[in-house]
């Protein structure tokens, strides 16, 4: 990594941006900021940040507004900062394209870990024909899972659901992108099939009589798998 | 044609439609007999028996025993239900207590003596009407009735016995019938019984009774009743066919139409015309064709009891209009699909009916094509002439006669003078002038009059041999023939062509009345004006006062607008019968008639919204016209109000919409503002107790902060359930993935606890909104903690539809006296080391119950207490594991 990556704050409360300045310059990024949504889409146009960093609660417009002007023309990862409790508003920026969210008040450790797994991103893609975490490992090749290198048989549906979260690892994936990944896009109103097989899934995974706890469940968002660096 | 060998679609929808709404309605099972003394009492009385045995639960609404013992002893063990006693001039009547039993609400009522006639100011005039409330309502009724009661046998019982019934049932009670138990007696047993005394006879009966106990007479009675019996056990067969869609030979698709007037022998047709379509089982109905003619008070009386005597008898009654009845009556056929046409043999003067083109039956017939007319004898001959014939209806006024022959006078006077210079042929010219003239000022009988007199005035004055009626030559006679027939063709052109103005006119001032009306309406202001406006039209257009009630709480009325003197309790219960049964009571209806005031309900598509009650002055009429325009009238009343109430509610919305947003904006506003200085403080302390040594002051502030910010979230939480703008969002959840989350965010509050923590199999998918059930477990769980010593216990079971929480805790319980408040907000136990404020079971009650749950609480043994939060939901029907 030669230059720092540059990350863009939209948020209209100085006081956090001044706080989320000081934790990302010391986690060696380059910090530019925006007040409205208006100045943070021109920002966003004319600094081209490797980052963004995104209030949901801004004066002007609204957050999900910003992000669709955003994404109409760039694929710059995004992180939805937000106090409000609205998980609504939360999914329909995260099916309309954000990245990752962290609600406030959120933990720097916490932050950075989000911004690090979508910095990953970025770097170019090594090989990606297996993945591993801890001890889970997955053989996209031969269409495998493992757990402490035993073999866990899974069913195409199980298969299909975890390859999912691990192509997203460390993110969080919103209910509606696993029905439509797994199940097709007719399916996005059947989440018990959802509940259902992530059970299914994290029970397969359970080793010493305990659930698989890699898999987090987001209330009212989403599934994420948390990457084993994160843990602990 | 109807293909014979499918059931037709209608006809199953009208027999599931029956079936639905007899299924609602109570069962009816007449006792029928041929004549009385034949024991119908006694039998229903032993049915009622038999039926007390069997549980079911039985009162008697009225029975006349006559003292017979062996019925007497069959009431014992019945309960009764008190007769009324009905004063009616100085006389006491005892009837039967419609009311009373309404209140009572039996499973079965025995009512005896259908045909009975009620006291004067009853509810209903007849014992029927009572019996047919009764069913609406439910309730289930035995009761008795002879044969010769019957409205439509009734011509044919007073042909055989002489007597003419005056208490009659009609048909469709008959029809209505669920069950008919015939009683039967062959003629010498019953003369026998008579002999013996066992048949009671009213005293003032003597021998008019004896004449009617004759042999005879009491064979052909029994005939009508076995006939009758066997026609509706057929007609049940059928029915019975048609609901279940047996094949069968798919009987008469007949129908018959019968042409109603109000001639008094159109009566007899309709009698005629219900019997032939009960035995064939075909449907029937009635046609009116009102012609431009208006009919005199005493055609309309009786016009209007034909009408009323067709729908009693089951007819289904059309009214139609123009002058040409055969052409009316051809079309409402074909409309309507008729099979057959029953009309009257016709009694008009031959002579007149030639020149009209022909008697009505000849028009039918010429016309008809494929439909049969039935001609039917009229076996009454009155010096009334039919209605068809329409002269006599054109009574004229004295008035015109004298115009008239003032005209002629004239005229005459003129010709005399004039005749010297223009010739006496131009004088008849001068006749036939005035007559064209006097056409337009004149009615019919009048111009038939003049154009009679001035041709025998030209006749007599003018045409040689003068002043003798003689015409001598072939000339003059053709000349007056030509002029007598031009004057009464034009005078009778002109006449009918000022009757289709007039027709006119009457049609316009109903539609004038019409659109002021509903333009009155609109333009109010209020519901209120247009009401008092509505009232004031009404009483102009009708004659009378009016009165408007409209629906208040619990189904009582409010006046609204009145325009007349208040209703007495008498009419005021008229007004709730109309309304309460959604029909037209009181005046010039079946229902309560001796009653001041008419009384119509106010219908809109599926609820009666209130009453219009009119009082009339007690020699006003209110025709047919008169009562469809009131009708129309009553049908915008009702859209008004309607519209009015649907206008209020969505105000109501709107306004309720508009605050819960504000509440929504204002709640999240603060929300904002609260807990963004706490995320920079909590978030701050962290980042700099990183780098700092332990122990320093800086973890302090951090749960400072925490603990701040637990408050304002439930401080926020409460103001969300109290404006009521918490929604929830269902979606299916593995209970134990939701405790998993919970057991993970409240790790630091469960102070190092123990969890018990035991799922229903299987532990899901539940319809839930997991954010309500995750911040009620948190609660609970933190509230539990709080007041346990070693161990918490969180137990789910499934009862479907109720999920229940169970969360125990092994501390000291709660007091007693605290149990009923522990869920009002801000309630503190006084003997805890609680902290916060005291809303965390109120946020918990209030999660609780936006869920459409609820919450309690109990202390168990040994120690502790017990929480239980009960949330209606599903299971999903792919199970877990």
């Amino acid at each position: 990594m030669t230059a720092p990556l540059s990350i863009l704050i939209i948020d209209d409360e100085p006081q956090i941006r001044r706080l989320l300045r000081v934790v990302l310059e010391g986690g060696e990024y380059r910090v530019f900021e925006a007040e409205m949504g208006a100045t943070g889409i021109q920002e966003a146009a004319s600094r081209r940040p490797d980052l963004i960093l995104l209030d949901l609660g801004l004066p002007d417009m609204r957050g999900n507004e910003v992000l669709r002007r955003i994404r109409e023309w760039s694929t710059v990862p995004v992180l939805i900062l937000s106090v409000h409790d609205d998980e609504e508003d939360k999914v329909e920026a995260l099916d309309g394209g954000a990245d990752d969210y962290v609600t406030k008040p959120f933990n720097n450790a916490e932050l950075l870990a989000r911004l690090r797994v979508l910095t990953r991103r970025l770097s170019p893609p090594g090989d990606d024909s297996t993945f591993e975490s801890g001890p889970l490992r997955v053989d996209f090749a031969i269409r495998q899972v493992f757990l402490h290198n035993r073999e866990i048989p899974l069913t195409p549906t199980e298969y299909a659901l975890l390859r999912v979260l691990v192509r997203n690892a460390g993110k969080v994936v919103t209910h509606r992108h696993l029905l439509t990944s797994v199940w097709g896009p007719n399916s996005v109103e059947q989440s018990q099939y959802l509940r259902v097989y992530m059970t299914h899934l994290r029970n397969k995974l359970a080793s010493d009589g305990k659930p698989f706890s890699g898999i987090h469940t987001e209330t009212r968002i989403g599934y994420r798998l948390i990457l084993d660096e994160e843990r602990g | 044609m109807i293909d014979a060998s499918r059931p037709d679609p209608d006809a199953l929808l009208a027999g599931l439609q029956r079936e639905q709404r007899l299924s609602q309605q109570g069962r009816l099972k007449i006792f029928l007999g041929m004549c009385p003394g034949v024991g119908k009492t006694y039998a229903m009385l032993l049915s009622a028996q038999q039926q007390e045995e069997d549980g079911i639960d039985i009162a008697v609404g009225v029975v006349e025993t006559h003292g017979r013992i062996e019925t007497q002893a069959l009431t014992a063990g019945l309960e009764r239900i008190p007769l009324k006693r009905v004063e009616h001039r100085g006389i006491t009547l005892e009837e039967m207590d419609i009311d009373a039993i309404l209140a009572r609400k039996p499973d079965l009522v025995l009512i005896d003596e259908l045909a009975h006639t009620n006291a004067p100011n009853s509810r209903h005039p007849k014992r029927y009407q009572d019996v047919l409330e009764l069913l609406a309502t439910g309730i289930n009724v035995y009761t008795t009735l002879n044969v010769q009661h019957l409205e439509s046998h009734r011509d044919v019982v007073a042909q055989i016995t002489g007597i003419i019934m005056q208490e009659t049932v009609p048909d469709s009670v008959f029809d209505r019938a669920n069950e008919v138990e015939l009683i039967d007696l062959t003629a010498e047993q019953l003369r026998k019984r008579i002999d013996e005394g066992k048949v009671y006879l009213a005293e003032n009966a003597g021998g008019a009774a004896d004449n009617f106990f004759r042999e005879g007479n009491l064979k052909a009675l029994r005939e009508i009743a076995l006939r009758l019996t066997a026609e509706k056990a057929d007609r049940q067969l059928l029915d019975f066919l048609k609901d279940r869609s047996i094949k069968e030979p798919w009987r008469s698709r007949e129908r018959l139409l019968v042409a109603i007037g109000p001639s008094p022998y159109s009566e007899r047709l309709i009698r005629w015309t219900r019997r032939i379509a009960a035995a064939t089982h075909a449907t029937w109905m009635g046609i009116y064709v009102e012609s431009s003619i208006a009919l005199d008070e005493q055609n309309k009386q009786r016009l209007s009891k034909n009408l009323t005597l067709a729908r009693s008898l089951g007819a289904e009654v059309l009214m139609t209009s123009g002058d040409n009845i055969a052409e009316a009556l051809l079309r409402m056929a074909k409309e309507h699909n008729a099979t057959q046409i029953v009309v009257g043999k016709p009694m008009g003067n031959r002579f007149i009916e030639m020149l009209r083109g022909g008697s009505l039956v000849d028009r039918l017939v010429r016309k008809s094509g494929e439909i049969d007319i039935y001609v039917v004898r009229a076996d009454k001959p009155t010096p009334w002439r039919p209605q068809f014939g329409a002269w006599s209806n054109n009574v004229s006024r004295l008035g015109d006669c004298i115009k008239a022959i003032a005209a002629v006078f004239i005229v005459t006077l003129l010709g005399l003078l004039l005749k010297p210079l223009i010739g006496y042929t131009t004088v008849g010219l001068l006749y036939l002038f005035s007559v064209l003239i006097m056409a337009l000022f004149l009615r019919r009988g009048p111009m038939v009059l003049m154009a009679l007199l001035s041709a025998l005035t030209w006749n007599f004055l003018f045409i040689e041999p003068k002043f003798t009626l003689y015409v001598s030559n072939v000339h003059d006679g053709v000349l007056l023939g030509a002029y007598f027939l031009v004057a009464i063709v034009v005078g009778q052109l002109t006449s009918r062509l000022r009757r289709r103005e007039f027709l006119e006119r009457q049609r316009e001032q109903q539609a004038t009345a019409l659109y002021q009306f509903a333009r009155e309406l609109v333009s109010a202001e209020s519901l209120q004006t247009a009401l008092v406006n509505a009232t004031r039209l009404i009483d102009g257009i009708f004659q009378c006062r009016t009165s408007v009630f409209l629906k208040a709480e619990k189904n009582t009325l409010t006046p609204v607008a009145a325009s007349g003197p208040a209703l007495d309790d008498h009419e005021l219960s008229v007004a709730t019968w109309a309304f309460l049964n959604k029909e037209a009571a009181g005046r010039f209806t079946n229902t309560l008639p001796q009653s001041a005031i008419f009384c119509t309900p106010l219908r809109s598509r599926d609820h009666t919204l209130g009453v219009v009650a009119l009082r009339f002055n007690p020699d006003v009429t209110f025709g047919l016209n008169d009562q469809q325009l009131f009708e129309t009238f009553c049908a915008q009343i009702a859209v008004l109000i309607e519209r009015d109430f649907l206008r209020h509610k969505a105000t109501q919305f709107e306004i309720e919409e508009n605050s819960q947003r504000l509440q929504k904006t204002l709640l999240d506003c603060v929300s904002h503002e609260l807990k963004t200085p706490l995320a920079v403080i909590t978030t701050a302390a962290e980042s700099l107790e990183k780098s700092s040594s332990p122990g320093s002051l800086l973890s302090e502030i951090r749960i400072a902060a925490s603990r701040l910010n637990r408050i304002v979230s439930n401080l926020l939480n409460l103001a969300r359930i109290e404006a009521g703008t918490i929604k929830t969002s269902l979606d299916w959840w593995d209970l134990r993935e939701i405790v998993t989350q919970v057991l993970d965010l409240e790790k630091a509050s469960l102070l190092e606890r123990k969890v018990d923590v035991e799922f229903p199999n299987p532990s899901g998918p539940f319809e839930l909104d997991a954010a309500l059930i995750e911040q009620i477990l948190a609660n609970l769980l933190r509230n539990a903690a709080r007041h346990s010593n070693h161990q918490i216990t969180l137990r789910f079971s499934f009862e479907d539809p109720q999920l229940e929480i169970r969360v125990s805790d092994d501390g000291s319980g709660i007091a007693p006296e605290e149990i009923a408040h522990i869920f009002d907000k801000f309630y503190r136990s006084s003997s805890t080391k609680t902290d916060g404020l005291g809303l965390g079971l109120s946020i918990i009650k209030g999660f609780a119950e936006a869920h459409h749950g609820s919450v309690s609480v109990q202390n168990i043994k040994p120690n502790g207490s017990e929480f239980l939060v009960r949330i209606p939901t599903r299971l999903s029907n792919h199970p877990l594991q």
